[in-house]
């Protein structure tokens, strides 16, 4: 649906349907192997990312766990 | 047993045998011995520091009082001083420590090679730990060559702890000696001693063998002997670093970790000290007689757990140590490729960490750096044959690489062959060059040439554009013979800049008769980089199996790099040098002036003068470049404070942007590394956020330099419930684990907020130490223009769309029908004035004036309001208008 949308990382993203964590991983190219993912705050367990259906208006958040060297 | 066997008889022909060394040995004289009681280790500290001038006379008035000394020949002194319980409670111990023997050494104006100038190392309190992974660091500190300024670097390797069990919590060194010199300390028999050592090598790969050869009882005693040494280009360069070794059982031979940054080995090179060495035999796990044994015990359990389960899911540390991150900042645009134009580039799988792990580095060998690191991360190359230089043929133990090697030494100076990673590498730590600053320096010189800011005659022939692997190396070779470009190279970037800008110059055309009708040897013409976009990292060049399968050898990669850099203006890789040209013979008519008429001679007018801090030239008349070209080299050199910035791109982090410029040494990222958090994760949008993030993370890991710690095993790995904690990036369950270990050791309960006043008294006084030394303020922690965001046409268009989007959304300006010279105009005003108001947040939030200075009130609220630290921020305060009124304040305005 045109004009949906969701907040990623805190800033609009547009939404389409069927949207997963993992093809929005894939979408922004997160490769990254240290992600944590939530859907309005709840922690998304690794292994069901692929399956975890975000909804327009949802809070994703993709934090990625590093510090630097 | 194919490997042990293999890489001890390659290595046993690094050095001569035993007789040989013990000839060499037998040279030495003794120039002065010290016998000191021993002391038990008591929650961490031995409570006595050991103090060294080898040399020179020079005023001590300022220095605590050695509690008993001897006096030898050639001024030697060797003698201990007290560590207070002030210390203690203000300073901690490890970079505190050295700061706090550094501040009193030195004069307000001491130069770093000024003989009162003071190498100080110190382990700190929690140093020596085999429990808990990590807990092997030094904290090293000096007035740097490259920033005028007491510049602190960490190291791991076997000489803190052992250092720390010989029974001293730190060392200083001050002085300059007559000749090369060893320091022996004998932790086991309780001497020390100051030799002269005339017949051993320099370079570090063959001097550390020689000395663990040396001070070894047999081969068994290797392992409990650490030798810290530099290498000859040190000599020659400001970049000069330490390396601090460890014995390599398994390989038979002695390994190096680096103090890389700050041109600390340029000041130990320059006091004439060619190692110290230090045995300690009885290594256990209680030799800080540790107050609570038990939570040390189990903190180190928890961690060596996740290191067995997760690292292989997370950060494959054990395979490949920081260099797994290669392919993941090149993913995320923050490789730094071409002098930080770009973070990216299709090139970058020949370089991923995967042609690392199964090309070159050894792997299922233990490679900590200290014993109990399960973390394991000292990753070596073995059986490396060199391809340049002084060991040319040579087949060596490598070093690395690191993350920071591929990138400085590989994408920033477009360089994606992994030998040639490699052969930097190990000619860096041998001759004792920072990788890091080598990077960087020897991009900005490539960046200068391939602008036409000067030529091949100016170059002496060397190929300064991108890629050329043994351009890279043989700037180092040069840096060892003291002659060539790369004796100017070596000098940091705030020095290439200025010689540049003195003598690299065109000559104006009325002037152009006078050199004789020699011509102007540019490159055909200035080059620009074609854009390189934002490379989708392909994931199946990095498949070994895959680039053996397409003929990918060394050499089909170094032919593939030919062709692609070619097209891009980059260097054919055949040879160091596309030209002979010979040096200049004296003309006569052009007059010589003093360095003082510089400043005021025309640009474009050919003159002669010298320089004491680079006496290489190539002899070609000098002419200075027009302000217009001075202030181009600003825009790119990326240097901060004069040192050289590490390899991460921080232009869409306005975090990082701050991480770097607002570092108390330097652009380091050891204070913060806040990318992922602020660009990626948007954890910390407004300024505010930033502002605590930039306080809270380089308190943070400035306590890890107060205790003798590494950075790597707090968020390297991290536990399974992490992702439920309220604040991920803190990892705090292994935050606890520190407290745990602190109090273990200490017996002090520590907590987040006691943790950032304990740091923040350090850090404050750093800052005011370098206010002290002239800098300090608002206008030294100014950034390069590049590190903002995009300078040139080519960086904008290849994020165009990026750019164009922010402009549309963020800036408020449409950027259809404007120029791409208007949109970096516009794209980079917008930038400057949101790091202004960075620089505001994060000032206040540090308890900083506008102007970068300490407040008053602040230093009383961390009881760090010390006569001598007052007095240095009173009239800058005043100045200011922020010396507090009230009657409580009078007693600090004597």
């Amino acid at each position: 649906m045109t004009g949906q949308t969701i907040m990623l990382n805190n800033r609009v993203y547009p939404y389409t349907e069927g949207l997963t964590i993992t093809s929005l991983l894939a979408e922004n190219r997160y490769g990254f192997s240290h992600i944590i993912a939530k859907i309005n705050g709840k922690v998304i367990e690794d292994e069901l990312w692929p399956d975890a259906k975000v909804s327009a208006g949802d809070n994703v958040e993709l934090i990625h766990v590093f510090g630097g060297g | 047993m194919e490997f042990v066997e293999k890489v001890q008889n390659d290595y046993r022909h690094h050095i001569a045998g035993r007789d040989e060394i013990l000839a060499m040995k037998a040279k030495h004289k003794v120039l002065a011995s010290y016998s000191y009681e021993p002391t038990v280790i008591d929650k961490g500290y031995n409570s006595r520091s050991l103090y060294i001038s080898v040399g020179g006379s020079f005023d001590t008035s300022g220095q605590d009082p050695l509690t008993s000394q001897v006096r030898g020949d050639s001024g030697v002194v060797i003698g201990e001083k007290a560590v207070t319980e002030l210390m203690k409670e203000k300073f901690v111990g490890g970079k505190g420590f050295d700061l706090y023997h550094l501040w009193r050494a030195v004069g307000d104006s001491t130069k770093w090679n000024a003989p009162e100038n003071e190498i100080v190392i110190s382990p700190g309190p929690l140093c020596g730990i085999t429990q808990y992974p990590g807990s092997g660091k030094s904290l090293v500190v000096a007035i740097s060559p490259v920033t005028g300024l007491p510049f602190d670097s960490n190291v791991g390797g076997y000489f803190g702890p052992f250092f720390k069990f010989a029974g001293f919590d730190a060392l200083e060194l001050q002085g300059i000696a007559e000749e090369g010199i060893v320091i022996y300390i004998d932790g086991n028999n309780h001497t020390v001693s100051v030799e002269t050592a005339p017949d051993e090598a320099v370079d570090s790969h063959i001097l550390c063998e020689q000395l663990h050869e040396m001070y070894a009882e047999n081969d068994a005693d290797k392992e409990n002997i650490s030798v810290i040494a530099t290498g000859r280009a040190a000599e020659h360069s400001y970049v000069g670093c330490l390396n601090f070794s460890f014995w390599d059982k398994r390989r038979n031979c002695a390994r190096i970790k680096q103090a890389g940054r700050g041109g600390i080995g340029t000041v130990f090179r320059h006091k004439n000290i060619k190692a110290v060495v230090v045995r300690y035999k009885g290594v256990h796990g209680d030799l800080n007689n540790p107050s609570k044994k038990g939570l040390i015990n189990a903190a180190g359990v928890r961690l060596h757990t996740e290191m067995a389960t997760l690292d292989t899911k997370q950060n494959n540390m054990r395979k490949i140590g920081t260099a797994n991150i290669i392919e993941v900042m090149d993913a995320y645009d923050l490789l730094p490729t071409h002098n930080y134009r770009y973070g990216a580039h299709p090139e970058t799988p020949k370089i991923a960490s995967k042609v690392f792990i199964e090309k070159y580095v050894t792997q299922n060998v233990p490679d900590g750096c200290w014993f109990g690191c399960s973390m394991s991360c000292a990753k070596a190359a073995d059986n490396f044959e060199l391809r340049t230089g002084a060991y040319k043929g040579s087949k060596v133990c490598v070093d690395g690489p690191e993350y920071e090697n591929a990138g400085g030494l590989g994408s920033n100076v477009g360089c994606f062959d992994p030998h040639w990673i490699l052969e930097a590498n190990f000619y860096c730590d041998t001759y004792g060059v920072d990788t890091i600053s080598h990077g960087t320096m020897t991009a900005f010189a490539q960046e200068c040439y391939q602008r036409g800011l000067f030529n091949l005659d100016d170059t002496e022939g060397l190929d300064m554009r991108w890629g050329n692997g043994f351009t890279l190396n043989e700037l180092m070779h040069q840096m060892v013979a003291g002659d060539g470009f790369g004796v100017i190279v070596g000098k940091g970037v705030r020095q290439q800049k200025r010689i540049f800008a003195e003598r690299f110059g065109k000559p104006s055309p009325e002037f152009e008769s006078v050199l004789g009708g020699r011509a102007w040897q540019s490159v055909d013409e200035p080059v620009t980089d074609k854009p390189i976009p934002t490379a989708f990292f392909n994931k199946k060049l990095t498949d070994c199996e895959f680039l053996k399968s397409e003929g990918y050898d060394d050499e089909k990669i170094l032919g593939e790099i030919k062709g692609t850099m070619l097209e891009n203006g980059g260097a054919n890789n055949d040879s160091a040098f596309i030209a002979a040209p010979a040096r200049w013979e004296k003309i006569e008519g052009i007059p010589t002036i003093s360095r003082e008429e510089i400043a005021a001679w025309p640009s474009g007018k050919p003159y002669y003068s010298d320089d004491p801090d680079c006496a290489y030239t190539n002899g070609r008349p000098w002419v200075k470049m027009t302000p217009e070209q001075v202030a181009e080299m600003e825009d790119f050199g990326m240097e901060n404070k004069g040192l050289e910035y590490s390899e991460y791109l921080m232009k869409e982090s306005l975090a990082q942007q701050g991480g770097y410029a607002l570092c108390n040494k330097g652009p380091q990222h050891d204070e913060a590394w806040l990318i992922f958090m602020d660009m990626v994760n948007n954890q910390i949008p407004t300024f505010e956020d930033k502002a605590e993030a930039l306080h809270y993370f380089p308190m943070f890991r400035t306590w890890f330099g107060l205790l003798g710690l590494c950075k790597l095993p707090w968020n390297d790995v991290t536990p399974v419930n992490n992702k439920y904690e309220k604040e991920p990036a803190k990892i705090p369950e292994h935050v606890q684990n520190y407290f745990d270990i602190y109090e273990g050791v200490t017996g002090f309960k520590h907590n987040e907020a006691s943790m950032v006043v304990q740091s923040e008294r350090v850090y404050t006084f750093q800052r005011i130490f370098i206010l002290r030394m002239g800098s300090g303020q608002r206008i030294h922690d100014k950034p390069p223009r590049r590190s903002l965001g995009p300078i040139t046409v080519s960086e904008y268009e290849s994020r165009a769309e990026r750019y164009d989007k922010q402009m549309k959304e963020t800036i408020g300006i449409d950027p259809a029908g404007k120029s791409v010279e208007e949109k970096v105009s516009i794209t980079m005003d917008y930038r400057w004035d949101q790091f202004r108001q960075l620089v505001d947040a994060v000032y206040k939030r540090r308890g900083w004036t506008p102007n970068g200075i300490p407040k008053l009130e602040k230093l009383i609220e961390i009881e760090m309001a010390l006569p001598e630290l007052v007095e240095v921020i009173r009239p800058h305060l005043k100045a200011e208008g922020y010396w507090p009124t009230g009657s409580e304040y009078a007693k600090y305005d004597a």
